[in-house]
C-alpha cells in the first residue's frame, strides 16, 4: 500500500457515505431554499433570497422563533442547575448511590417520542398523572391547562428538560469524578469553607463538563422537534411551535420545500453561531497536542 | 547477523534538522549504544535504522544492503520499545509469535522457536498469560522474547529499561549484555543513561543535537573525553570543570591557588583553558583548592562532598569519611588525570597529571 | 504584596477555626438533609416512569374511579400483550433498521478513526476538525434533500434509505469517539505491527479493533439507543407501515387509542423496552461512552 494514499483508503467509506448522503444535501439545502421549490418532484424557479424576506413577515415563523427563544433560556438554566446540584448531592452520598444514578439516567434511554407520549398523559386535564398528584397534595389552585395555549410550550420544555436533566447529569457527575479528591482535601486543609471550595475550587475545575452541559443545551433546545411533534403538534394555535417543528411542517405538511429549506437554513445558522467559536478553541488545542 | 553502515544521514522535520550529518559504523556482532539528551535525535536515528521513520539523506545499510526505501519488516531486525508495546489482547505466546504468524511458519515451528525464546529468558511459566498479567520486568523480557524469536539480523532497543525501577533496571542491564554476548547479535541501544551506556556496550556513540561528539569504547570516552560536552555527560557524578590559566609548570585557578602538573609545558603560558578534574581525583590535602561545603553525603564507602571552588559548583568524591556542614572549608588536591578544554572550541587540548610531592 | 499574603493568612486561619467548629456539629444534619433531598429528587424523577407503569396495567374505570394514582384493582395484563401484537411489526421494522446501522456506523468510524488517531498525513488535523464541526450538524439541515435523494434513488420506503441515513448522521459522531479512544492506545503497538511484518489492514484488523473493544461497547450501546430512538426520519422516509420504526409506530397506537390511556401506556411500555433493557443491562457503557463523546473538549 502506498504510504500517502492509506490514511485515505481508511477514511473513504466514511467520506463516501457521508459526502452523498450528508454533506451533498448540505449545500443542496442552502439552494433550495432560494427556489420557491413545492413538493419533491419538480424544482422550483430561483426566487433569491424571496423566502428570507418572506419569513420576516411571517407571523407563524416569528412566534415560532419567540417560542425557541424561551426554549433556550429555559434549558440553559433548568437542567443544568438541577443537574449539579443532583450530581454533588449523588457524589456525596453511598447509600444506594448506583440506584439513584440508575433513577437518575434513565429518562436517556427514552425516545422523545415516548417522553412525548408520556408527558402528554401526564398532562390530561383531571385524569391526568400531575393534576391527580396536586389534587393529592392539596394543591388544587396550582392546576392550570397544561397543554392550553398559555403553558404549552413551558410544559413541552418541562417534559424535555427532564431527559435534558438526566444527560446534564451523567456529564457532571463525570466531571465531579474527574477532580482529584487531593485538590479538594488540600483545599480543606487550607482551610476553605464548603462554600469556598465549591465556589473557587470544584465549580471551576467542572468548566469542561459545564462547556458540553451548556453546549448540548443549547443544541437540543434549538432543534427541539420530536418532542413538539409528538405532545402538541404546536398547538394548541401554535402555542408550542418551535423553529424546527414550524420547517417540518412547512416542508412536509405544506409540501413548501424551498421555504422550509430556508427556514433549515436559519436553524443552521443558528447552531453554527455557538458551535464555530466551540470548534475554533478545539482547533487550537488540536494543534498543540498533534503537532 | 550484520554490520550496519550510517553514511551522511540527515532528517529534517519541516525546516528543523534534527539529523544533522551523522556516520556510524557498527561492526558485526557489536553492541553499540546511542546516548545523549532528550532531543538529541539518537531515538529519530534508531527509529530511521527500524524504518520506522524516513530518511532525508544519506544512506543507512544492514549487512551491505541499502535499506532506506525498505518498510520494517523487510529490513530484518527486531525492536525492543520502551513501554515494551506488547499487545495487549495476547497472550505472551502469542506476542511473541505474532511475527511468525503473519509470516505463515508453521505451527510446530512457531512452538519450538516459542519454547526456545522462553527457555533463555525464563519464560516459560508465562506463556498462557496476557500482559496485564505480568510484572513490569516479565513484560520487559517478553517484549525480548519477541524480538529473540524472529532471530532477526539486528536488534534495536529503545530505552527499554526506562520504565523499570532502579533495583531491576540493574539486574536487567546485565541480563541483556549476557543475552546478547549468548547470541551474538548487532545490536543498537538507545539510552540518556550513560551507566547503562558505560556497563553494557562494546561501543558508545554520544550525541547532542543532531550530531555526533564522540564514538568510543566506555575507557576511551571517560579517559579521553573528545570536548567539555562528553566530558560532562559521561562519567557520574560528572567531571568538575573549573576556569583556569597556564602558568609557569602549571595552571593557575581563578582564586589564584596554582597546580602544579606535568604536561601543560607544550602550551603558551596565560593561555585560558577549563580544567576538567573527575570528583574522585581530588584527595584531601594541607593546603589547595579551597571547597566550600555546602553538604556532604556520606554512602558507607565514600563521602561525596558537594560545595563551591570560588563560584564554580563542585562535587568531590572522597574515600575519607569527612562530616562537613555548610559553611565548612576543606582543601583539595587532584592526584588523578586533570583534562585541559580549550574555553572556547570545548575541545580537549591535553591531558595533564598533577606532580605528586614527595 | 507582603501586606496583602499576611492578611490572607490570618483571615484564613479564622476560617478554619470557626468553619471546623460548625461544620462538626452541622455534619450529621447536613448528612441527613441531603440524603432525604436527594432520595426527594429521584422520587419526584422517577414519577413519570412510575405513572406509566402503573396506568399501564390498570382498566379505565378503575383509572376514572379512584384516580390515576391509586393502586390498581386488578391487574390488566392483556393490555400489555394486546400493545405487543399490535407494536411487533414496528419493533421488528425498528430491529431490521437498528442492527445494520449500528454495524455500519462502527466498522465505517473505526477504519475513520484509526486513520485520523494514528497516522501521520496532510490535512489530518483539517479533516477532524470538519468531523467534529459535523457532528453539529442539524438533521433540518439534511431532511429535504435527503428525501429528495432517496426519492430519486427509488430508495423511498425502503430500510434502505433508514440504514444509510443512520449510518450517515452517526458517523461525526462515533469517528470522533473511536478517533479520540484510539489516541489513548500507544502508537508503539502499530510500530511493533510493523516490525513485526504486519500491513496497515492487519494492524488494524487485528490489533487495533480487539483492543478497541471498551471503546465499542460504549458506541454499540450508545448508537443502538439513538438509532433506535429516532423519529424524523421515520417520519420522514416512509409511506407505508411495514417500514415505519416503533418511535412512529407509538404515535400511530397514541392516535388509534386517544384517550384509552392504558392502552397508551401500554404501547409506551413496549415501545421503551427494547432500549430500556440495553441501558439497563450496559449503563456503566452507556454513561461511558456519553463522557468519552466529551473528552478533549
Amino acid at each position: 500500500m502506498n504510504a500517502r494514499l492509506t490514511p485515505w483508503l481508511f477514511l473513504m467509506p466514511a467520506i463516501v457515505i457521508y459526502g452523498i448522503f450528508g454533506a451533498y444535501p448540505i449545500f443542496q439545502t442552502f439552494a433550495i431554499s432560494l427556489t420557491d421549490q413545492v413538493g419533491v418532484a419538480a424544482p422550483g424557479k430561483f426566487v433569491g433570497l424571496q423566502n428570507y424576506a418572506a419569513l420576516l413577515h411571517d407571523d407563524y415563523f416569528l412566534n415560532s422563533l419567540k417560542h425557541t427563544g424561551i426554549w433556550v433560556i429555559a434549558f440553559l438554566l433548568v437542567p443544568n442547575t438541577l443537574a449539579i446540584s443532583i450530581a454533588l448531592l449523588v457524589k456525596q452520598t453511598f447509600w444506594g448511590a448506583s440506584l439513584i444514578k440508575t433513577v437518575f439516567f434513565l429518562p436517556l434511554a427514552l425516545s422523545f417520542a415516548i417522553v412525548g407520549v408520556i408527558w402528554g398523559w401526564i398532562y390530561e386535564p383531571d385524569v391526568g398523572l400531575l393534576d391527580q398528584l396536586l389534587i393529592g397534595l392539596g394543591l388544587d389552585g396550582l392546576i392550570v391547562e397544561w397543554l392550553g395555549p398559555d403553558a404549552a410550550n413551558y410544559s413541552v420544555i418541562a417534559a424535555a428538560a427532564w431527559r435534558q436533566t438526566a444527560f446534564a447529569t451523567v456529564i457532571f457527575l463525570a466531571g465531579l469524578s474527574a477532580i482529584p479528591q487531593e485538590l479538594l482535601e488540600a483545599a480543606k486543609v487550607d482551610g476553605g469553607t464548603r462554600r469556598q471550595i465549591f465556589f473557587r475550587i470544584t465549580l471551576p475545575l467542572l468548566k469542561p463538563a459545564s462547556t458540553i452541559a451548556v453546549s448540548s443545551a443549547l443544541i437540543q433546545a434549538l432543534l427541539a422537534t420530536e418532542i413538539v411533534l409528538t405532545m402538541t403538534e404546536g398547538g394548541p394555535f401554535g402555542s408550542s411551535e418551535v423553529v424546527g417543528y414550524r420547517m417540518y411542517m412547512e416542508t412536509f405538511w405544506n409540501y413548501k420545500f424551498g421555504y422550509g429549506a430556508s427556514i433549515g437554513v436559519i436553524v443552521t445558522l443558528m447552531t453554527a453561531a455557538f458551535v464555530v467559536p466551540y470548534v475554533r478553541r478545539m482547533a487550537k488545542a488540536q494543534e498543540r497536542d498533534w503537532s | 547477523m550484520a554490520h550496519v553502515t550510517i553514511n551522511q544521514v540527515i532528517k529534517n522535520y519541516g525546516a528543523v534538522q534534527a539529523i544533522k550529518g551523522i556516520d556510524v559504523e557498527i561492526e558485526d556482532g557489536e553492541f553499540v549504544a546511542l546516548v545523549g539528551p532528550s532531543g538529541c535525535g539518537k531515538t529519530t536515528l534508531l527509529r530511521m535504522i527500524a524504518g520506522l521513520e524516513d530518511i532525508s539523506g544519506g544512506t543507512i545499510s544492514i549487512g551491505g544492503k541499502v535499506v532506506n526505501g525498505l518498510q520494517p519488516k523487510a529490513r530484518d531486525i527486531a525492536m525492543v520499545f520502551q513501554n515494551y508495546a506488547l499487545y495487549p489482547h495476547m497472550k505472551v505466546a502469542d506476542n511473541m509469535s505474532f511475527s511468525m504468524q503473519l509470516a505463515g511458519a508453521s505451527k510446530n515451528e512457531i512452538k519450538t522457536k516459542v519454547e526456545d525464546a522462553a527457555r533463555i529468558l525464563n519464560l516459560e511459566p508465562y506463556l498462557e498469560r496476557f500482559p496485564r498479567e505480568l510484572s513490569g520486568g516479565q513484560r520487559q523480557r517478553v517484549a525480548m522474547g519477541r524480538a529473540i524469536v524472529r532471530n532477526p539480523k539486528v536488534f534495536l532497543f529503545d530505552e527499554p529499561l526506562s520504565n523499570l525501577d532502579a533495583k531491576l533496571r540493574v539486574s536487567m542491564r546485565a541480563e541483556i549484555k549476557s543475552l546478547h554476548q549468548r547470541l551474538g547479535t548487532t545490536a543498537v541501544y538507545v539510552t540518556h543513561d550513560q551507566i547503562e551506556a558505560m556497563t553494557m556496550a562494546d561501543k558508545i556513540v554520544v550525541m547532542s543535537a543532531g550530531r555526533i561528539e564522540q564514538v568510543g569504547t566506555p575507557l576511551e570516552l571517560y579517559d579521553e573525553p573528545a570536548n567539555l560536552f562528553v566530558a560532562a555527560f559521561i562519567g557520574s557524578p560528572s567531571m568538575n570543570l573549573l576556569s583556569a590559566e597556564i602558568c609557569d609548570g602549571g595552571v593557575r585557578f581563578v582564586d589564584g591557588t596554582v597546580l602544579q602538573l606535568s604536561g601543560t609545558e607544550v602550551f603558551n603560558t596565560d593561555r585560558r583553558v577549563i580544567a576538567g578534574i573527575r570528583p574522585d581525583a581530588f584527595e584531601l590535602a594541607e593546603q589547595g583548592l579551597t571547597v566550600q561545603v555546602e553538604v556532604t553525603e556520606p554512602t558507607g564507602a565514600e563521602t561525596q562532598v558537594v560545595g563551591q571552588i570560588g563560584d564554580t559548583p563542585v562535587t568531590c568524591l572522597m574515600r575519607e569519611r569527612i562530616s562537613g556542614r555548610y559553611g565548612d572549608v576543606l582543601h583539595v588536591l587532584p592526584q588523578g588525570p586533570v583534562h585541559l578544554f580549550d574555553p572556547d572550541t570545548g575541545l580537549r587540548i591535553g591531558t595533564a597529571r598533577a606532580v605528586l610531592k614527595n | 504584596m507582603t501586606d496583602t499574603t499576611t492578611h490572607m493568612t490570618n483571615s484564613s486561619a479564622d476560617v478554619v477555626n470557626s468553619s471546623s467548629l460548625r461544620e462538626r456539629i452541622e455534619e450529621p444534619f447536613m448528612r441527613g438533609g441531603q440524603i432525604a433531598l436527594l432520595v426527594l429528587l429521584a422520587l419526584v424523577f422517577f414519577l413519570p416512569v412510575a405513572g406509566t407503569l402503573l396506568t399501564a396495567i390498570r382498566t379505565i374505570p378503575d383509572i376514572t374511579q379512584n384516580g390515576s394514582w391509586a393502586l390498581p384493582l386488578s391487574y390488566e395484563w392483556s393490555n400489555l400483550s394486546l400493545a405487543f401484537m399490535k407494536m411487533l411489526p414496528y419493533l421488528k421494522a425498528s430491529a431490521i433498521i437498528t442492527l445494520p446501522s449500528v454495524a455500519g456506523t462502527l466498522l465505517v468510524s473505526m477504519m475513520a478513526g484509526y486513520a485520523l488517531s494514528r497516522m501521520r498525513f496532510e490535512g489530518r488535523i483539517w479533516m477532524f476538525l470538519v468531523i467534529v464541526s459535523l457532528s453539529f450538524v442539524p438533521v433540518h439541515t439534511q431532511l429535504i434533500p435527503v428525501f429528495k435523494l432517496m426519492s430519486d434513488l427509488g430508495l423511498h420506503d425502503t430500510f434502505w434509505a433508514q440504514i444509510i441515513v443512520h449510518i450517515m448522521r452517526q458517523i461525526p459522531f462515533a469517528v470522533l469517539i473511536m478517533t479520540n479512544f484510539f489516541n489513548t492506545v500507544p502508537g508503539e503497538l502499530r510500530e511493533a505491527g510493523r516490525i513485526d511484518g504486519a500491513s496497515e489492514w492487519t494492524i488494524f484488523q487485528r490489533i487495533y479493533v480487539p483492543v478497541a473493544r471498551p471503546a465499542l461497547s460504549a458506541l454499540i450501546v450508545l448508537e443502538f439507543t439513538w438509532i433506535w430512538n429516532d423519529l424524523l426520519w421515520g417520519l420522514v422516509l416512509t409511506q407505508g407501515a411495514g417500514k415505519k420504526p416503533v418511535t412512529v409506530g407509538i404515535l400511530a397506537f397514541q392516535g388509534e387509542y386517544e384517550i384509552a390511556w392504558n392502552m397508551v401506556a401500554s404501547g409506551a411500555v413496549i415501545a421503551a423496552i427494547p432500549t430500556l433493557i440495553v441501558f439497563l443491562a450496559f449503563q456503566k457503557h452507556f454513561i461511558r461512552g456519553m463522557t468519552m463523546g466529551s473528552v478533549k473538549g
